[in-house]
């Protein structure tokens, strides 16, 4: 099981959901998740990735102690090859 | 004298002893990537920032670039300097430095960037505290403007990006060469190390190549024979290349064979 599939089970015992948009698709995750909760379920190196909520920068110290909330809009980009 | 000393590149106060700037798109394996790297002596990569795919689990590029190497991202996806500003900004919180490389493209045809566009987002990071290295399509009052605007280097192209068609605004990068102060690296289109050396003879600072060495059929021989060219046109151009002239001029001494 991975992490993605820990999330969703954890998900289903939850009693409220709520969906969010991330990267551009609709995404339904508990209420109330953590940044750092989701970052660590859906990113192989959470070191090199850069969240913006709501068009804002969300410093890296601060995702655990940001939650978030319906209809956020969530960014998590990081690097690729590029000239 | 057949040595030179301390010739240096130097950007934004920090010195190179390579001219010669990779590009890390395109490559068909990471190895290739960081052969490449190794190979062609490069100090300076540029990369690229995107969305995660958050369905699959992807290699980041960073781990296949050693780590001495300055990082420089641009801001490739930018059609203005608002957004260029929004991606040099996601990407200075990585924690990978401010080196950003200015790319604002509208047209997906030919890939030329916006020389207007360009020199607002140039004003806007160095305001912001960015070092500014911005890709432009060669022109003397827009490349002033970037200069005015703070500018670190000025990168015209030489031809559109992934054309592999060398310089076909040679006559435009070499008047941006005499009259600007601050380095010229040629940017884009160089699709063979004749072409990097031809660059460098004009007197160009540094040339910036990707798609020719990450689509050649063995990409770290190119990216050594581009170090080799670019390290030739560099000590012609120093070496001071004498002008073409129109009519013969005998390389033996002219007089009657064996007569006088």
């Amino acid at each position: 099981m991975n992490r993605n599939m820990m999330m969703y089970s954890y998900l289903k015992m939850m009693n409220g959901a709520m969906n969010i948009t991330l990267n551009g698709k609709i995404k339904t995750i508990p209420d109330q998740t953590a940044l750092e909760t989701l970052i660590q379920a859906h990113c192989s190196k959470p070191e090199q990735v850069v969240a913006e909520l709501n068009d804002a920068i969300v410093q890296r110290k601060l995702w655990a102690a940001t939650h978030l909330s319906e209809n956020d809009h969530l960014e998590l980009v990081s690097f690729v090859g590029g000239g | 004298m057949t040595t030179v000393q301390n010739d240096n590149l130097i950007i934004a106060g920090q010195t190179f002893t390579s001219r010669f700037l990779l590009g890390t798109g395109k490559f068909a394996s990471k190895n290739a990537l960081t052969e490449s790297i190794t190979a062609s002596k490069t100090e300076i990569v540029t990369v690229a920032l995107r969305r995660i795919d958050i369905d699959q689990h992807e290699e980041n590029i960073l781990q296949h670039i050693p780590k001495n190497i300055t990082l420089m991202v641009n801001t490739s996806g930018a059609r203005n300097a608002k957004e260029a500003l929004r991606i040099a900004r996601l990407a200075r919180e990585t924690g990978c430095g401010n080196w950003i490389k200015v790319e604002v493209i509208n047209d997906s045809k030919y890939l030329l960037p916006d020389n207007a566009e360009t020199i607002k987002a140039t004003d806007l990071l160095v305001k912001d505290g960015f070092i500014v290295l911005p890709y432009m399509s060669p022109d003397l009052y827009a490349a002033r403007e970037l200069v005015a605007a703070g500018a670190a280097t000025i990168m015209p192209l030489g031809s559109p990006i992934g054309s592999n068609k060398g310089l076909k605004t040679k006559e435009l990068i070499q008047i941006l060469i005499d009259e600007i102060e601050i380095p010229i690296i040629v940017d884009a289109g160089i699709g063979a190390p004749s072409q990097a050396a031809e660059a460098m003879e004009m007197g160009a600072a540094a040339v910036l190549v990707n798609t020719a060495v990450a689509t050649a059929g063995n990409p770290p021989l190119i990216a050594r024979a581009f170090a080799k060219a670019v390290q030739a046109g560099r000590l012609a151009y120093l070496s001071g290349l004498p002008l073409e002239r129109i009519y013969a001029d005998a390389s033996s001494p002219l007089t009657g064979f064996l007569y006088e």
